[in-house]
């Protein structure tokens, strides 16, 4: 993971067919800047506006302010970029500017300061008091957990914080356990009820989702405000179960626009005190992302297609097994190879669905005056997937505590936060009393709530 | 005194403050004057301690205090259920839960798995076995096994046979059944109902009927060892044990997961056919059947087992360690020591 921090940097020149003064009055307007600082920004000088970012951030801000017309660099941090000839004359130390009112958008990073070897100390001894009391530890680690991810990642300087109590989380525990004994149990010993206990599982999975996103919600606070999710079980039901069904029933036609809508649900009935996010993107982005995806699919399905039978001319000498041994492993290679590709093809397609849907989501979401955004790129996640598991195989899962850090890390690098002045203008919500049971549920089957 | 930012928790605005505690009493001070307090210490939750995040101090009237300055709160605001964090702290001890963690996982899966599975067998009415043998059964049926080819004359002689090892007194009785063995080819099987199902191959397979009975007697084995319950009851149990740990069971998916239990699992099946070979050769004594037929119908299932009339010594470890039976030379090893 990169470590660099980049610096934004301004020579004093704007862009083509933007006009000098305009630009003068924007930055004024945006920054709220005097005439003297104004002066000292098109001095001829080099100015550093931002320092400190993160690569993905430093672009969005560097496309934030060529957006009002200034032409701007995004260049590694000033130790290194003297290395890399990028630097400003050395003659001439860059001015710094600080841009950090508290009027004008302000781009902020997550800031993310866990560390892989520190949580494996407390997942480690999370583990040996779970297995010490049968599991009943769990929800005490799991708080203790989500305390230490949540409290490890800053905004705009303050911490968030997990407030469920451990007692809330191990009654939820207590329920999910049951019934997923009886999942499992009647999985293997009467099959016949199998297809039951799933379809029941299915009717009753829209209600958890959407207990588990309240509970969720109602369990984060920033500056001791609260979180919230208001979305009725009713909508949910309709988001998660009667759409897809209905994009099933459309022969996938209509499925992008169920996940549209799932999203949607999911943000815009989510809220930061008495704050709602809102949702700006529109079922036209999904479709898009699907389409791409799929033309993939089928360029490659076409070209295996095309590949296979020249392959398979070597297979025709291939004998049935006889006695039931397998047929001689050279003459199956190649086809195990292809076998491979392509379902490596497809989880790469699959994460780049993935990656697509989650920025789109956190890019078309803002709160009051204020924009998320997202940066979350396939390949760099791929690798980051790939390496988790790799390594997670090779540790015999001792590396799980470094994956999840690294994959938190990823997820705070590549969102960012566009605040449209200060935080401070939220107000509190009443708290409303949730259960646990619901997100219990719905952690222990795994719905796939959020990022 | 401990610096920090309070908030009200009316509103996201914070305010510079600090906590000031004297004589068991909490203040809150900002800059522009006392914001709350003083407060008893006993009525101020604090947040414990989790390696260096920010801590966070709780009062009775909802509003909180964050600050970083985990010294500080340690010193002044003192809490229990700070072991937790020594523990995690001390990387001893973290030594130590991972040595600890690491051999009880172990143990665990070896033996406590197996221990509660077998325990929970006995308690299984024989109805849900029962349900589980019909069940497979149909499943064989419709999906691997055909129709038998065999006379029914050479079914019924078969059948007779191997009754006459049979004691009514011993358990449930057992069903010897015949399919055409499509593509599992020469085989046999127990379904935990007391059916155990020869294929045609591997009738046409044996020299003669005393092989078939060496068979028999593994298959037996199978039934009244109870092997299909107790595999079906560690499955499960492995399932929920992990998923209790871990806390959800995505991560049962998961390559890093599935591929230790599909070889726990391995190594589950590979004990029973252990247990199995164990009965048949005591059952085969019993019966006076010579042990070394068994060892020749096994050769012969497997022929390439054998290396010039004797069982290979290079067997790879990886297949023998994959393959849900051991490697067929150890077993033919194992009866011919028995011999």
């Amino acid at each position: 993971m990169s470590e660099n921090t980049y610096a934004i940097v301004f020579d004093g020149e704007i862009l083509e067919g933007f006009d000098l003064n305009s630009v003068k009055q924007r930055i004024q307007k945006a920054f709220s800047m005097d005439e003297s600082r104004l002066e000292a920004l098109f001095s001829g000088n080099t100015v550093v506006l931002q320092k400190g970012l993160g690569q993905f951030s430093a672009q969005r801000h560097g496309e934030m302010l060529e957006k009002i017309g200034m032409k701007v660099r995004v260049i590694a941090s000033a130790l290194e970029s003297q290395d890399s000839g990028e630097a400003p004359p050395a003659d001439t130390p860059p001015t710094e500017l600080e841009l950090e009112e508290t009027d004008g958008l302000r781009p902020l990073n997550f800031e993310f300061s866990a560390k892989g070897a520190e949580y494996f100390r407390i997942w480690i001894v999370n583990l040996l008091l779970t297995i010490v009391t049968l599991g009943i530890y769990s929800a005490w680690a799991k708080v203790r957990t989500n305390r230490y991810f949540y409290a490890n990642t800053r905004l705009d300087g303050s911490a968030f914080e997990y407030l469920a109590s451990p007692i809330t989380i191990l009654k939820g525990r207590l329920i999910a356990f049951a019934l997923l004994l009886g999942y499992v149990l009647v999985a293997q010993f009467a099959p016949i009820y199998e297809p039951a206990m799933i379809l029941a599982l299915v009717l009753v999975m829209p209600f958890l989702v959407v207990k588990a996103l309240a509970f969720r919600a109602r369990m984060s606070a920033y500056r001791n405000i609260r979180f919230d999710f208001s979305g009725s079980v009713g909508k949910g039901y309709l988001y998660f179960l009667l759409l897809p069904i209905v994009g099933v029933l459309s022969f996938g036609l209509l499925f992008p626009y169920a996940i549209y809508r799932q999203n949607r649900f999911m943000v815009e009935e989510s809220g930061y005190g008495t704050s709602p996010f809102a949702f700006g993107a529109g079922a036209w982005d999904y479709y898009k992302v699907l389409l791409k995806a799929f033309g993939i699919l089928i360029l490659f399905v076409i070209l295996f297609a095309v590949i296979t039978p020249m392959m398979a001319i070597d297979m025709s000498t291939l004998a049935p097994g006889e006695e039931g041994g397998p047929p001689s492993p050279s003459m199956m290679l190649p086809l195990i190879l292809m076998g491979v590709i392509f379902a490596a093809l497809y989880q790469a397609l699959l994460v780049y669905v993935k990656v697509n849907f989650i920025n789109i989501k956190y890019g078309n979401t803002t709160l009051a005056t204020h924009s998320l955004g997202a940066s979350f790129h396939t390949g760099s996640y791929l690798w980051l997937i790939f390496s988790n598991t790799l390594a997670m195989v090779l540790t015999l899962g001792l590396f799980y505590p470094w994956a999840k850090v690294r994959k938190a890390r990823y997820t705070a690098e590549h969102l960012m936060f566009i605040a449209d002045g200060g935080l401070n203008a939220f107000v509190a919500d009443q708290a409303k009393q949730v259960n646990a049971v619901g997100q219990e549920v719905g952690d222990v089957f795994d719905f796939d709530i959020g990022l | 005194m401990i610096k920090g930012q309070f908030y009200n928790g009316t509103e996201s605005r914070g305010h510079r403050a600090r906590i000031e505690v004297k004589d068991e009493m909490v203040s809150v001070h900002g800059d522009e004057g006392l914001l709350l307090g003083p407060v008893p210490l006993n009525d101020v939750d604090v947040t414990d301690r989790i390696a260096n995040t920010p801590r966070h101090v709780r009062f009775a009237d909802g509003s909180m205090f964050e600050t970083s300055d985990n010294g500080a709160v340690d010193r002044l605001l003192t809490r229990s259920g700070a072991w937790i964090h020594q523990l995690e702290s001390r990387l001893v001890y973290v030594v130590v839960a991972t040595l600890v963690v690491t051999v009880l996982v172990f143990y665990a899966v070896r033996d406590g798995v197996p221990a509660i599975a077998d325990a929970a067998a006995n308690a299984v009415p024989p109805a849900a076995a029962d349900k589980l043998g019909t069940k497979s059964m149909e499943i064989l049926d419709s999906r691997i096994l055909k129709p038998s080819q065999l006379s029914e004359q050479r079914k019924q002689a078969l059948n007779d046979y191997f009754q006459r090892f049979i004691s009514p007194s011993e358990g449930e009785p057992v069903e010897v059944i015949f399919r055409g063995g499509g593509y599992i080819g020469a085989n046999a099987l127990a379904l935990p109902n007391g059916k155990i199902i020869f294929t045609d191959e591997l009738v046409n397979l044996s020299e003669n009927d005393q092989q078939l009975a060496a068979i028999f007697a593994h298959e037996l084995g199978h039934v009244r060892l109870k092997h299909g319950i107790r595999q079906a009851l560690r499955a499960s149990a492995l399932t929920i044990g992990i998923a209790v740990i871990l806390g959800d069971v995505s991560s049962l998916s998961s390559m890093a997961v599935a591929i230790p239990v599909i070889l726990t699992e391995s190594g589950y099946s590979r004990e029973f056919e252990r247990e199995a070979d164990g009965f048949a050769i005591e059952r085969m004594q019993a019966w006076g059947i010579p042990g070394q037929q068994f060892a020749s119908i096994l050769a012969l299932l497997d022929h390439d087992a054998l290396c010039d009339g004797k069982p290979c010594d290079d067997e790879a470890s990886v297949t023998g360690y994959l393959a849900s039976h051991p490697a067929t030379s150890d077993r033919i090893r194992r009866i011919q020591s028995a011999l």
